[in-house]
């Protein structure tokens, strides 16, 4: 797979690595056979990220964001496999280690948060026994270290009554408070990197909020770096410093968060971002994104994005677009990616809608 | 404007009146001889009215009470107190054999279209699943012309469910909910379960559908701008009462009530430039077993003015928006009230 990077992104996979780089995926494929064929769910995927960086991983259902990261956990479903690519943690390559190797690393070295977290957690164990197995599996700590650790730890994700929390079952907890236990034990061994998938999908609003400030707390004050994966654009406007959009098992663009929102380079990018609906009521439409994402298997060549884009060409039916670097860090899969000016919801076209949001 | 109209427009002619509903919900303990059973205030007090042809929408989060409130409006529950209007009919009470004519007229679209669609049904059986029901008489063709107003091809008419995609599946709820003309569709969560993009395509659709057919929606959602997108007035609700109603644009726009505030700004902005501190409430909402007595919000209230806030149930006073916000912060005389306001309906306190 490495073969099929361009000279350029070689140039600048060497660059950053140099940078403090943490992660480091190369050319990830990852396939589910199925009786139809094989599913390339993941399909020459490449993506860094950097100490104290959090990355953002976006895309819509099926895109294959998940099973990226399950790659790199070594935690996919089966029957799915990583056909091919590097996986790169602080310089070693994950996939040439062995499973009680990588076990060594999960939870230790890279914490997890779950989209769910009331199936994330076992319904007949206290909150107490759960964090504590992490500590056990890993660490020396005898078992009164352990639970003054695991109280501690409850602690700073920021709930009150820890002692009491720890003996609960995950049942008599709220959402908000079972995922901050999830958050707990994810940084339980003080990872240096926190895989969170959809950390606040199922939370509302409030507490959504409350779980954002917890995670930008840890990126702060304990250097923790985030690879966030998540179909929210609203939420990687918030907390990330560069951005992944995904579609289709395949990277479209790359970008620092404010180029991205300013100015998307990928037609699904800019489309994704027109389907959210701004803070007025409008007779206006949405810019609904008609048709739906292709199936996996048997790919055709060409760009996966051709069916449904409003800019289509005979070259994109025939030419799968390249990453191609355009400028200041941001890479799209567009072969007009230089050409079009697509709208991001950060346009100054836009600014209007955002300048009526209250600020208190 | 288009809001002041429907306001005036729902003072003309509503289609639904809601006044001091309330359903309470009466649990008995688990212990064999455990004492008082305990009651569970899901909807207290709400008024409101919608007009014809205007889209409401209700927001707050969960066990705010909003599916409650509207499972009470269609008498899928039997509300505790207060009355509906539905039609210049008052349904309170209405027996099921008097009802049922008047519910030809209110529809529902609901979240989950797996369980909201028989799975042993055809598409084409479930969209003429209502005229059946009702013993009104339907042909094919009638059934193809709701696909075709629902945006759905007729090549899914024989295929089961489960072999529709998300958004396609809400399109067959759409086209049932549509199948008898009704003036009310009410809308539990219709996108929450989708993609942007395809949520995108159902709002798209319902807007169309109310310009086209005239059909009022009442749009329940947790989704602030999903709401505010679509309605053109809107209530806030926080456990089991709505603390803030008004023109939609205005109530998120510039909220009155300090719970609105800080649920705007809990909503993360697609804007990377304007990540800006936002309220963050501690805690969580407060049991509907054992509400905060005085105003339901007063336990995490930020600007929380005294002991007023824990003892006496703010009235409604009315707001610059047009709308009223039910909190002492706009009482005449505090400072932070925008009019020389008196309170519209007096809410909460010995009613119930």
């Amino acid at each position: 797979m490495m073969s099929n990077l361009s000279p350029l992104q070689q140039i600048n996979s060497g660059a950053t690595r140099e940078m403090g780089q943490l992660l480091e995926v190369r050319g990830l494929r990852t396939e589910i056979p199925t009786r139809r064929g094989v599913v390339r769910a993941v399909d020459g995927v490449d993506l860094v990220l950097h100490e104290g960086e959090v990355v953002g991983l976006v895309g819509e259902s099926g895109c294959g964001k998940t099973l990226t990261a399950y790659s790199i956990l070594d935690l996919l479903p089966k029957p799915g496999v990583v056909a091919a690519g590097e996986i790169h943690f602080r310089g070693e390559d994950l996939r040439r280690k062995s499973t009680e190797e990588r076990r060594a690393i999960r939870g230790n070295d890279i914490g997890m948060i779950f989209q769910e977290p009331l199936s994330a957690l076992n319904p007949v164990f206290t909150v107490e026994t759960q964090i504590g197995d992490v500590l056990r599996t890993h660490t020396n700590l005898d078992s009164t270290a352990i639970k003054e650790r695991v109280v501690e730890l409850l602690g700073h994700v920021g709930i009150s009554a820890p002692e009491r929390v720890a003996r609960s079952y995950p049942f008599e907890l709220s959402g908000g408070m079972r995922q901050r236990v999830l958050i707990a034990m994810a940084i339980a061994c003080r990872p240096a990197l926190l895989i969170a998938d959809e950390p606040t999908t199922a939370l509302d609003a409030t507490i959504q909020a409350q779980i954002m400030v917890l995670l930008q707390t840890l990126v702060e004050e304990d250097g923790v770096s985030i690879l966030l994966i998540t179909h929210d654009l609203a939420l990687v406007a918030e907390l990330c410093d560069r951005v992944y959009v995904m579609y289709a098992g395949t990277v479209v663009e790359m970008a620092p968060v404010e180029d991205l929102y300013v100015r998307p380079r990928h037609p699904y990018t800019s489309a994704l971002f027109q389907c959210i609906p701004g803070f007025q009521p409008s007779d206006r439409p949405l810019a609904a994104i008609e048709g739906s994402v292709p199936m996996l298997i048997d790919i055709p060549p060409g760009c996966r994005f051709a069916d449904r884009c409003p800019y289509v060409a005979d070259r994109c039916r025939t030419e799968t677009p390249p990453l191609v670097d355009v400028g200041a860090g941001h890479r799209a899969a567009c072969h007009f990616a230089d050409s079009l000016d697509l709208p991001g919801p950060a346009s100054e076209q836009l600014e209007q809608d955002h300048a009526s949001a209250p600020v208190y | 404007m288009l809001q002041h109209r429907c306001i005036e427009m729902s003072q003309v002619d509503p289609l639904l009146q809601v006044t001091d509903l309330s359903k309470h919900f009466s649990l008995r303990k688990e212990r064999l001889w455990g004492g008082e059973p305990q009651v569970l205030r899901a909807v207290d007090n709400v008024t409101f009215e919608i007009g014809r042809g205007e889209s409401f929408g209700l927001v707050g989060e969960s066990g705010s009470g909003k599916s409650t409130l509207a499972r009470s409006i269609l008498r899928l529950h039997e509300p505790t107190s207060g009355r509906i209007v539905f039609r210049g009919t008052d349904i309170t009470h209405l027996p099921e054999r008097d009802l049922r004519p008047l519910r030809r007229h209110m529809q529902m679209v609901f979240q989950d279209t797996k369980s909201s669609l028989n799975p042993r049904l055809r598409i084409r059986d479930i969209v003429a699943e209502p005229l059946v029901t009702h013993k009104l008489p339907h042909s094919a063709a009638d059934v193809n012309e709701l696909m075709d107003k629902a945006g759905l091809s007729e090549v899914f008419l024989d295929r089961f469910p489960h072999q529709l995609s998300g958004g396609q599946r809400q399109r067959v709820g759409i086209a049932r909910a549509l199948a008898l003309s009704p003036d009310l569709i009410v809308a539990d969560e219709p996108v929450s379960a989708l993609d942007v993009s395809i949520q995108a395509q159902i709002l798209n659709l319902l807007k169309v559908l109310q310009s086209e057919m005239g059909i009022t929606f009442l749009l329940i959602a947790h989704d602030i701008s999903v709401v505010t997108y679509f309605c053109q007035r809107v209530a806030v609700m926080y456990l089991g009462q709505v603390v803030e109603l008004g023109p939609s644009r205005e109530v998120m726009g510039n909220p009155s009530h300090p719970y609105t505030r800080a649920l705007v700004s809990a909503v993360p902005r697609t804007d990377p430039r304007s990540r800006r501190s936002r309220i963050v409430l501690r805690g969580e909402i407060p049991s509907p077993l054992s509400p905060p007595t005085g105003c339901p919000f007063h336990t995490r209230c930020p600007v929380k003015i005294g002991p007023i806030c824990s003892e006496v149930a703010p009235p409604a006073y009315p707001t610059a928006s047009g709308g009223w916000a039910a909190c002492h912060l706009l009482a005449p005389g505090t400072g932070a009230s925008n009019s020389a306001s008196s309170p519209l309906i007096q809410t909460g306190e010995g009613k119930v």
